[in-house]
């Protein structure tokens, strides 16, 4: 899944034409707390990196810049108020340039030269990145201004967003097509119960499983042949699933 | 799978530490890449250590710290390691990580990151020598943490300490590789160790190193400059078929290279720290090499004994047929 993370609704609606199954658009309001708090609602409780190794995350939204124009892929953070830095990894090639971002808690008036300045990116990496792998979280900032507001209006900002649309529809066609999913566990229960495997049972067939899938040895036959073997029929015994386990280990690995 | 094919090239960011700059080696590593986008970073550690980093894909798509190493440089060698009957062994730490992509590398358990470090001030790590040798001989395993010479098209590493080993005869310099090796120094106490393999496994498990062929090539080449080489069979890799294809590999290397001229070698199977392995996996979901069910022992993921005896003993057998008994060093 992708989450894309706006400050505010202006920014969120013409991204809304991507939204399907597979990406949300969330607006989370002004400033580094309302977005902790967003990404926090987000993830729901319990989660972890594991249960979440198939999302992203995107921060999209305006900045300031004192000359540089369009739009910017983040390769550094860096929180003004803690000086803490982030870096996203920048494992994927989207075509969009790079710059480096200043996360600041108030208005900034007169920007730096060669850097961007926006006032949620920090609170967003640094809470994402509790959950998510540094490339998995990504920040697309398009300068809106350089340090001065007044005419800024909402309708501005959305025609800005829009202006970018093809740009930003690169990266998240980039983002999805690296998107299907790692394989998942193969359904083994049947095989824990004809063992009556225990715990640690459970773990060594898990490897010896996985081991057989990546050898391409069939497993559900070198499993069957030595039930045969050891009791044509009849339910197994408790030892006897533990023999079944230790002969499927000698021959697969010997 | 994930998007390999939208990765980008192998240090397409190069993350240097703003005290690096002053350093010569810095300059030295950035220009062999000038296309790369530069990050300056306040501590490598920033970028190093980030949690939860994908190995998986940044196997794909390396990058690149150049740091200060402020911290120890030089460690003790860990007991699973061979001293070659040196009581004062020790690795250094000039770089962290590989070029390489083994899929064993007990270096995807160790860090979690594939990015790679190389440490610019060399100057600090010599005088730490220099102190080590003021109590005797020491023994300093130099491509440790990495492979130095794979890295030495970007940076001076290797002959650094090379040079250092050539004025300083109480100090055993080991530089082990899977590289191709062009120069060598030929000295007494500079021994290059080059790691061997079937093709099979160098094709299955050694991703982007060089071929047996070549390897053996360098090999030959650093015997004819009169180097002291080691021959490291090590680590021996577990294959259905690891009978014929160690068999046949032993075959390929004796061929190839006039064995009396070796100085030792190095045998042992594939062993890794059980807490490493778990990462290896990991990094490697793919990859039948360390998805091998594993027996523990002490601490350690091992092939079960009878395997392990059996692999050991082709080679042991085999390289002591061809006359080579007094110069083996096993890993049992
Ligand atoms: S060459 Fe050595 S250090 Fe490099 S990846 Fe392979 S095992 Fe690891």
């Amino acid at each position: 899944m992708i989450y894309i993370f706006t400050a505010l609704k202006c920014e969120g609606e013409p991204l809304r034409l991507f939204e399907k199954d597979d990406l949300k658009v969330i607006v989370t309001g002004v400033g580094k707390t309302n977005m902790a708090f967003a990404l926090g609602r987000t993830f729901p409780e319990g989660s972890t990196r594991r249960s979440l190794v198939n999302d992203i995350v995107i921060n999209i939204g305006c900045c300031c810049a004192k000359s540089l124009q369009g739009v910017y892929l983040i390769n550094k953070i860096t929180d003004q108020a803690s000086s803490r830095d982030f870096y996203p990894d920048m494992l994927r090639v989207t075509g969009i340039k790079e710059a480096a971002l200043i996360t600041t808690d108030t208005l900034v008036t007169e920007p730096e030269e060669d850097v961007l300045y926006d006032m949620e990116a920090s609170s967003f990496y640094e809470t994402a990145s509790r959950l998510l792998s540094p490339d998995r979280i990504i920040t697309l900032k398009i300068v809106s201004d350089s340090g001065n507001t007044d005419g800024i209006t909402t309708s501005y900002i959305t025609s800005l967003v829009n202006d970018h649309i093809d740009q930003i529809g690169e990266v998240i066609a980039v983002l999805r097509s690296g998107m299907t999913e790692r394989e998942d566990e193969a359904d083994i229960e049947l095989i824990y119960t004809m063992l009556h495997a225990t715990e640690a049972m459970k773990v060594q067939l898990d490897e010896l499983i996985n081991y057989a899938r990546l050898t391409d040895a069939d497993i559900n036959k070198l499993i069957s042949e030595e039930i045969n073997s050891i009791c044509e029929d009849k339910e197994l015994t408790k030892a006897q699933g533990k023999e079944v386990l230790k002969r499927v280990r000698d021959k697969l690995t010997s | 799978m994930c998007g390999i094919s939208s990765l980008p090239e192998v240090f397409s960011h190069i993350y240097v530490e703003k005290r690096a700059r002053e350093y010569i080696m810095t300059e030295q590593v950035l220009s062999h890449f000038k296309g790369s986008t530069v990050i300056d970073i306040e501590h490598y550690k920033d970028v190093f250590n980030r949690p939860g980093q994908d190995l998986y894909l940044q196997n794909s798509s390396k990058n690149l710290i150049i740091a200060v190493n402020e911290g120890k440089k030089i460690f003790k060698g860990a007991p699973v390691c061979q001293d070659f009957g040196f009581d004062r062994f020790y690795y250094a730490e000039s770089a962290m990580n590989c070029i390489f992509s083994c899929d064993y590398c007990f270096l995807k358990g160790m860090y979690g990151t594939s990015n790679i470090v190389i440490f610019v001030n060399y100057v600090d790590y010599l005088k730490e020598c220099e102190k080590m040798l003021e109590e005797g001989p020491v023994y300093l395993c130099a491509s440790f943490d990495t492979d130095l010479a794979a890295l030495s098209g970007i940076c001076s590493w290797q002959s650094i300490w090379e040079d250092f080993a050539a004025s300083h005869p109480e100090f055993t310099l080991e530089l082990r590789t899977k590289a191709a090796v062009s120069r060598v120094t030929s000295k007494e106490n500079i021994i290059y160790a080059f790691t061997v393999s079937p093709e099979k496994i160098i094709k299955l498990y050694e991703k982007n190193t060089p071929t047996l062929k070549t390897r053996l090539n360098s090999i030959n080449n650093a015997l004819s400059q009169g180097a002291s080489v080691r021959l490291c069979f090590d680590p021996i890799i577990y294959v259905k078929d690891y009978e014929l294809c160690y068999n046949e590999f032993v075959d390929t290397v004796l061929d190839a290279v006039d064995i009396k001229l070796i100085r030792d070698i190095s045998i042992g199977t594939f062993r890794i720290s059980s807490g490493y392995l778990q990462n290896i996996r990991r990094a490697c979901p793919y990859s039948s090499a360390v998805h091998f069910p594993f027996a523990k022992e002490d601490g350690y993921a091992v092939y079960p004994k009878k395997l392990r005896q059996s692999m050991i003993g082709i080679l042991e057998n085999r390289l002591k047929g061809a006359g080579c008994e007094s110069k083996l060093y096993v890993m049992p």
